[in-house]
């Protein structure tokens, strides 16, 4: 079973790397755009803060968390919307490949790009403000080896919620997009002004901005909670995204989908 | 077709056009409301909103309240909208309407390409700004009474101005793109584009704060300028702006009209010629 399900991750993952390099230029200009949104707000607010080390320490993380969580969600929108157009869902669908297939096949160049592009935007930031230009690099190995299954879990959730809301519901794509970009704003939540911080994971992608966090030694979580939290919560996360994918599929093979502006 | 017939056609679809995505115009005021909130927010969440506000005051260059501070947050977030509505709508509806053989038959059959990319670059921008900054006129009333009013008409001609720009600049990089690179994803260009002139341009900081490799490309464009006059027009709440950059943005017009037009002129011959 393990060793099938490790077979078919390798060949969703080669799947995914093979369509990223069809559409290359798209990457390149997902991470410039990326990057250069969260300059805008970024610069400033560091420049503006108390302390700017701090700042981006807190802050930044969520950036990762932000991309996951919007990537999922953002895949799945694709795979639904113009693939439905194009006839590459039937396609998958008629080689037995679903909605959580398609996740599956995006998950490491979507965190790989995550990361990438993070790195860019606190090499800019820090050097902006005066940090070393490598500072994002000195990480506590334990925390931001953790990271990859929590974004895992974190885009399955993504993915999953938007396939629920694409096919379950009439809802339309602007304002599906605004819905879910509320969402993963929450990213951002500052835990340390909750009245608990626990309360911050209601939003699964505050997990991946914590375990970063937690990665440079700032985290509103103790660490041994926290690490007991994350485990917990990347398998509750990662079940209800799988669940929601396979409600999406079987309410395709009921009811079929729509291609959908 | 005479001019201001064609204008008006225009209009008339984009009426028609804006009424279609109510979600998207939704998101894209909600996306500058965030960024105007979380810019104070985001740092006052680590410390003292009050010394939040003196760093901001000291970045404008003005002594400010923190409900000036916050207005001149919201009103800057403006031009996120302006921005990125003008240039991914121009782009695109260009890309695809150059691309499609029947619309430009319909176009040459009734006026010139030249005209017609003109005119679509000044109408998509004038109501996609007029809808898209239309909160200000809230936030402006809510903030300063009656006078908002005022302010928000005297936002106008600096906006305004801006975004027929950059729709002109829209048209100069699609026809160039579409009739000699072959580009096969227009929301490529506004992917980039947008984003590269926003964090060149100070929108939530002063300019000179901006670093040097980000403003490169922003400052030929009219972006910093209308920033700074509508960031002015707020702190010194007189017409200061309208002598200090409406000059330099009336020139950015003209160059950008005019190389607008010439392109897609050679570009039109290109056309008739059988490209």
């Amino acid at each position: 079973m393990v060793v099938f399900a490790i077979k078919a991750f390798i060949r969703l993952t080669y799947l995914g790397f093979v369509m990223a390099r069809q559409h290359a230029v798209s990457y390149i200009a997902y991470i410039i755009n990326a990057v250069f949104w969260l300059l805008l707000i970024m610069l400033p607010s560091a420049i503006y803060s108390r302390n700017p080390h701090q700042f981006v320490v807190l802050f930044l993380p969520a950036y990762v968390a932000m991309m996951v969580a919007s990537t999922g969600a953002s895949s799945v929108f694709e795979f639904l919307s113009w693939y439905v157009y194009q006839g590459l869902t039937d396609v998958y669908r008629e080689a037995g490949l679903g909605v959580y297939h398609y996740l599956v096949s995006s998950h490491v160049v979507d965190f790989l790009i995550s990361l990438t592009s993070y790195f860019l935007l606190a090499f800019i930031v820090g050097s902006q403000i005066g940090l070393e230009p490598a500072w994002f690099l000195r990480v506590n190995p334990l925390y931001f080896s953790l990271l990859f299954p929590a974004a895992v879990a974190v885009e399955t959730f993504f993915g999953g919620l938007a396939a629920a809301i694409l096919t379950t519901t009439r809802i339309g794509t602007g304002f599906y997009g605004f819905l879910l970009m509320l969402l993963s704003i929450t990213a951002y939540t500052p835990l340390w002004l909750l009245p608990s911080p626990l309360l911050g994971f209601l939003s699964p992608a505050v997990l991946v901005a914590e375990l970063l966090r937690a990665s440079y030694g700032y985290s509103a979580i103790p660490g041994g909670l926290l690490l007991g939290m994350a485990l917990l919560l990347i398998l509750v996360y990662y079940f209800a995204g799988y669940a929601m994918c396979k409600l999406a599929d079987k309410t395709i093979a009921k009811y079929g989908i729509e291609f959908r502006m | 077709m005479k001019p201001l017939r064609l204008l008006l056609a225009l209009v008339y679809r984009e009426l028609v056009w804006l009424r279609r995505f109510p979600g998207e115009i939704l998101s894209g005021i909600a996306v500058s409301l965030f960024f105007a909130f979380a810019v104070v927010g985001l740092p006052a969440s680590i410390g003292n909103i009050n010394d939040v506000v003196a760093r901001i005051s000291e970045s404008v260059g003005a002594n400010l309240t923190l409900q000036e501070a916050l207005l001149v947050a919201l009103v800057s977030a403006s031009m996120l909208n302006m921005v990125s509505g003008v240039i991914s709508n121009v782009t695109q509806t260009l890309y695809f309407e150059l691309a499609t053989e029947e619309v430009i038959s319909t176009i040459l059959a009734s006026t010139s390409i030249a005209k017609y990319v003109v005119a679509l670059s000044m109408v998509k921008p004038l109501t996609i700004t007029l809808v898209l900054t239309a909160y200000l006129l809230v936030v402006l009333v809510v903030f300063q009474g009656v006078s908002g009013l005022v302010t928000c008409f005297l936002l106008l001609p600096p906006l305004l101005l801006s975004a027929f720009c950059l729709g002109f600049l829209s048209a100069i990089i699609i026809t160039a793109l579409h009739y000699y690179a072959g580009i096969k994803r227009p929301w490529i260009v506004s992917g980039i584009i947008v984003p590269v002139i926003l964090a060149g341009s100070g929108v939530f900081m002063s300019f000179e704060l901006v670093p040097w490799y980000l403003r490169l490309i922003a400052q030929v464009t009219p972006v910093p300028y209308a920033v700074a006059a509508a960031r002015m027009l707020i702190i010194a709440k007189g017409i200061e702006h309208f002598k200090t950059y409406m000059p330099i943005l009336a020139v950015l017009y003209t160059v950008y009209y005019i190389l607008a037009y010439s392109s897609v002129k050679v570009s039109e011959r290109r056309v008739k010629r059988g490209w």
